[in-house]
Formats: C-alpha cells, sequence, structure tokens
C-alpha cells in the first residue's frame, strides 16, 4: 500500500488515494481471495458430495489425480495444438486483413464494420452457429452441392476429433481475427507517412516496402497480437463448448467438468493452477515485448 | 502513364475481391441464422440437394418463442403435429424473452459499475501524481491477463456457501471485476485526449479534485465514457464460463449459457436454434452500430506507440 510511506502525504496525493481506492480494492480482493483460495483448494479435498471430508489437507493428491487423469495428456497436446494453430493462422491473416483495410478504397469504412460484427456477437453463439453450417444438411454442404463443387454431402461432424479441433478453428478464427486485425490497422498508422512516400519515389516494390517499413514498425504489435492470441486460445471455452455441444474441449472445459459435472473442486482447482502457470509464462512474454514501466508510460504520460 | 492506369484498375480489383471475400466470410454465417429461423424444420433436415433460397417462409418458431409463454399454441409445423414429443424439447424456449432480459439487466449493471468506478479511478490515474501509481496501475492492468477459470472455482466455492449462486447478483459482482482493468486502462486513454485547461481553472477558481472530476471531466468525457459503457456491457452479455458455474436455474440464465444449453440438446430443432440466435445478435449489432460511432480506432491503441 502507498500509505506505508514514512513522509507526510500532500492532500492532493490523499484525494488520489481516496479515489483510486473503491476500484482499487474490489479487484484486489477478488485478485487476491481467489488466487489464495485456489492454491488452497488445490491442496485439500473438496467434494461437494462428501460434504464431511471438506477441507482435509491431501497435499499434492490433486495434482497427481489430475495429471494421471486418463484425458490429461490428450487434452494438454490438443490445447496446444490449438493454441498454435490459432495463433499463427490469426496473425497471418490478421496482418494480411490489416494490409488490406489499411489502402484508401471507397467503402472500406462499411468493410471496417462489418468484419467487427462476428468479433461483438457471443463466442458460444459463434461455435453453434458453425456448428450449423457443417452439419450434413447444413449450409456449407448445400451452398457447395448448389454451385455443383460437390456431388455427395460431407459429413464433417462425424470425423476424429483433430479434423474437428480444426473446424474449431475456423470458429475461433471467425470470432478473433476482426479484433486482431483491428489492433493490427491502428499500428500501420503509426507508420510515419513520408517514410513510405519516400521508399516510393525511391522506386521500392510493395513487398520492399512492406518488408523494410511496415514490419519494423508493426512487429511489436506483431508479437503483441501473437501473444493475446496465444492466451485467448489456450483459455477458449465458450466456443468449443458449443461447437462441442458440451462434450468435449480443451484445458479449461476440464477444469470446468471436474468441478461442475464430477462436483470435484479440488481437482478443478489443481487444473486452474496448471492452467495459471502457462498463463503466466505466456504474461511473462508480454512483459519482455513491453516492460511494465512503458505500458505505465505510454498510457497516459506524455 | 498508361502503364500506371492498368496497375491502378488491377490493384483496385484484388482490393474489392479480398473485401468481397472478407464480408462474405463475416456475414455469411450471420445470414444463414436469419434464412435458417424461417425455413420450415423438414427442409433443414432434408437432403441437401435442395437449393439454399427459402421454400414456404414460416415464422412459426418465431411466433412459438413468443407466443408460448402467453399460452398461445400454434400447429402449422406438419413435423411438430406428427411428432408431439419433440414439442416437450420446446418447453424452455418459452423462456427466451426472459432470459434476454436477465442478461440485459447484469449487463446493465457491469455497465453501470464500470462507469462509476472506471470513470473515478482512470481520471486519478490521468491527472493526479500520487506514490505508488505505477504499481497499481500495472497491477489492475495485469489482473485482467488471468484466466477466468482461476477466478471461477473458488468464487463458485464462495458463492456456495453463501448460498447466493442462481442470482444475478452474484454473476453481476464478478462480471464487474472482470470487465474493469479494460475500462480503466480505456478511460486512461481517453482522459489524456481531453484538455487538462478547464479543470484547471476550476481549480483554481477553488473546486476540489472530486468536484472538478464530477463537474468537469465525467461530463466532457461523455462519449468515452459511454464507449467504455458499451464494452463492458458486450463482454458481460457475451459470457459462458461464470454464468455456467453460477447459474442452473432456467429462470436466472443468460444467453450465453442459454446458447450452451440449446447446443447441448441433440434433438432440437435446428430451426428453434437459428431463431433463438438470431433474436441474440438484434442487442448486440445495435451496440456494436452505437459503439462504431464512439470509436475511434487511433485513440484506442494508442498505447501500442513504442
Amino acid at each position: 500500500m502507498p500509505t506505508t510511506k514514512k513522509r507526510r502525504l500532500k492532500p492532493q496525493e490523499k484525494t488520489a488515494i481516496l479515489m483510486i481506492l473503491p476500484a482499487f480494492f474490489y479487484i484486489l480482493i477478488f485478485t487476491v481471495y481467489s488466487y489464495s483460495q485456489a492454491f488452497y483448494l488445490a491442496f485439500v479435498k473438496y467434494k461437494l458430495v462428501e460434504p464431511q471430508t471438506i477441507g482435509k489437507f491431501i497435499g499434492l493428491t490433486n495434482f497427481i489425480d489430475v495429471i494421471g487423469a486418463t484425458y490429461f495428456m490428450d487434452t494438454i497436446y490438443e490445447t496446444f495444438v490449438f493454441t498454435f494453430m490459432c495463433t499463427f493462422v490469426i496473425v497471418i491473416l490478421g496482418v494480411g486483413v490489416s494490409i488490406l483495410l489499411n489502402e484508401k478504397f471507397k467503402g472500406v469504412g462499411f468493410v471496417r464494420f462489418v468484419i467487427l460484427i462476428p468479433w461483438a456477437l457471443p463466442p458460444t453463439a459463434a461455435g453453434l452457429i458453425w456448428r450449423l453450417m457443417l452439419y450434413g444438411s447444413g449450409w456449407i454442404n448445400r451452398f457447395a452441392i448448389m454451385l455443383g463443387i460437390l456431388k455427395e454431402p460431407i459429413v464433417f461432424l462425424g470425423m476424429g476429433r483433430m479434423n474437428q479441433l480444426l473446424y474449431a478453428l475456423i470458429a475461433q478464427m471467425w470470432q478473433q481475427l476482426p479484433f486482431a486485425s483491428i489492433l493490427l490497422m491502428a499500428a500501420h498508422q503509426l507508420i510515419p507517412k513520408d517514410l513510405l512516400d519516400a521508399a516510393k519515389v525511391d522506386g521500392a516494390s510493395w513487398v520492399k516496402r512492406l518488408r523494410h517499413v511496415t514490419f519494423p514498425y508493426i512487429r511489436n504489435v506483431v508479437a503483441l497480437v501473437a501473444i493475446w492470441e496465444a492466451i485467448v486460445a489456450f483459455t477458449s471455452y465458450d466456443i468449443l463448448y458449443t461447437f462441442s455441444g458440451g462434450v468435449w474441449g480443451i484445458i479449461t472445459y476440464y477444469a470446468f467438468a471436474e468441478g461442475f459435472s464430477w462436483m470435484n473442486l479440488g481437482h478443478a482447482a489443481a487444473l486452474s493452477v496448471i492452467i495459471a502457470i502457462f498463463i503466466l509464462i505466456m504474461i511473462g512474454m508480454v512483459l519482455l515485448v513491453i516492460p511494465p514501466k512503458k505500458i505505465y508510460e505510454y498510457s497516459f504520460v506524455e | 502513364m498508361k502503364n500506371q492506369k492498368i496497375i491502378n484498375t488491377v490493384r483496385m480489383v484484388i482490393i474489392y475481391l479480398c473485401s468481397a471475400i472478407l464480408v462474405f466470410f463475416a456475414l455469411f454465417p450471420i445470414i444463414t441464422c436469419y434464412i435458417g429461423s424461417i425455413t420450415p424444420e423438414t427442409e433443414l433436415r432434408s437432403e441437401p440437394t435442395k437449393p439454399i433460397w427459402v421454400k414456404g417462409p414460416t415464422f412459426y418458431y418465431y411466433e412459438y418463442i413468443f407466443g408460448a409463454p402467453f399460452g398461445m399454441k400454434f400447429t402449422t409445423d406438419p413435423y411438430l403435429r406428427y411428432e408431439a414429443v419433440r414439442a416437450l424439447v420446446f418447453t424452455n424456449v418459452d423462456y427466451t424473452l426472459q432470459i434476454l432480459i436477465n442478461s440485459f439487466i447484469v449487463a446493465a449493471g457491469v455497465a453501470f459499475i464500470n462507469v462509476l468506478l472506471g470513470g473515478i479511478t482512470a481520471y486519478t490515474f490521468t491527472r493526479l501524481r500520487f506514490p505508488g501509481s505505477t504499481g497499481i496501475f500495472t497491477f489492475i492492468l495485469l489482473s485482467r491477463l488471468l484466466p477466468p477459470i482461476i477466478i471461477a472455482v473458488p468464487y463458485y466455492a464462495i458463492c456456495y456457501a453463501l448460498g447466493i449462486t442462481n442470482t444475478l447478483f452474484s454473476l453481476l459482482l464478478v462480471h464487474g471485476v472482470i470487465t474493469l482493468p479494460f475500462t480503466i486502462w480505456y478511460l486512461t486513454l481517453y482522459y489524456r485526449t481531453i484538455p487538462v485547461e478547464i479543470e484547471e481553472s476550476a481549480l483554481v477558481d477553488g473546486c476540489s479534485y472530486f468536484q472538478a472530476f464530477r463537474k468537469i471531466a465525467f461530463p466532457t468525457a461523455s462519449s468515452g465514457l459511454m464507449a467504455a459503457g458499451l464494452f463492458a456491457f458486450m463482454l458481460s452479455y457475451n459470457d459462458l464460463l461464470f454464468a455456467q458455474f453460477l447459474e442452473e436455474k432456467i429462470d436466472v440464465l443468460t444467453i450465453p449459457l442459454f446458447i450452451a444449453f440449446l447446443s447441448t440438446q441433440t434433438d432440437l430443432y435446428f430451426a428453434i436454434e437459428y431463431a433463438v440466435l438470431s433474436l441474440t445478435f438484434i442487442p448486440v449489432i445495435l451496440m456494436l452500430i452505437l459503439l462504431w460511432k464512439k470509436l475511434n480506432i487511433t485513440e484506442l491503441v494508442g498505447a501500442l506507440k513504442m
């Protein structure tokens, strides 16, 4: 706490601290409570169906149970595959879309607005829509047959888990691409105009301008978007839940299922601690790209 | 000169083609929902050899959703008439309106918390210096990056112990905390763009800092505050995880939870799913239109200057 400093506070500082206290405490209580409680729950027995044993300290048993569970290794593998694919596809396409939307042409405002719509819709809806699209009698088959591309409908949803993950990726991309492109688009506007014009006058080709002028300027934002998308994909839950009809998902799904369907909050907490460790590693990577001092400075100090 | 003209034309063609693909990719799934919601179920389930356009548009499914709560009964759908058992699955669809209202209550409450607390906090961070501000600001920002599941499990445990699961209040409280960091970050960026002179003159005239905030900064930032509120509204309106932990009873469900619930029902009418989806999109798209007018993209991402 700032008040622990020995020197007397100026009245202005007192007001400032009073004004931020409500929000700060609100967030602090939730964060500190959640973290300590999640750690506590991860080390005790907490089965809602056995109320008499709740709170009994059992050491690392929850972690051992969770890691030894039949789903764990497959899920970790699928989570990493999903995260990697999502990040890769969204960043590549996001850069492409941001380049397109930075061109000046009639109707660019409309396109910018329209691509944001999927981002605003609930992720649950994105998952369900794409499942309905991919059904045997769904719209993709219908459309392809109408255009004469397909003779027989393809049963997309009857394929193996990896294929399902790939289709879920389409839904995830549909949802997340707009946000990534808008961030990258803003990054493009940080490039000094004179620099691009100078390169153009000097006869640099489009590809060369992209490589040597645009990319160095947007590199940091690309890294940031990549890490952000990786975090989003890693903790992706809503889209996969509705896409699979609540039957499977990646790691967050199992944390939910352990806690809610199987009524074992100890296991759920152990899994969420494991998830948090992975996320903290990713946050560490964010901080490598932008040190905390810079977050503060760039956020409001001129 | 002529060469340049050809290059320009080709460039334009490529740009419009890519834009068209992009717009199609973004809009096609949404349009199919609206088409699907007015297509008879028999058509949706039939072999997909038929053309894509609607045969015999029907508003039966909307009539069902809006009419059923008032005890109206329609049997214009032949599929339904022959398989009366399926109607049992429909009973929960009666609650669509109630659920939309629930979602609205929670999301509006969250927006209110965000505008009020976020407004004050962001103002303080922008205008006043005080010991520990860097640490507190970074802490608030980074608290958003943590996975929601680690908040959800302990929060469920405490709500269960207190007996406040299945209330909208418990949901509102936790949505407030997950949306607030983004609001504070966005509003600090916003306040920075507002000139400080008017407030300074108010301070010289003897206003306190809180009065300067309440009488001058708060009203002048109204458009930024509204954008922040809309953002918070959308985040809350779209959240599934917390709702799924906290709400079980049908009369306190929120929209994402209801969609998740529909998705787990394997023998539900596709047309009903489409109709519910179509209805839930309307408020979000309206929000987005409002937000789009308020939002200056460069301003929002000004923090990325590095």
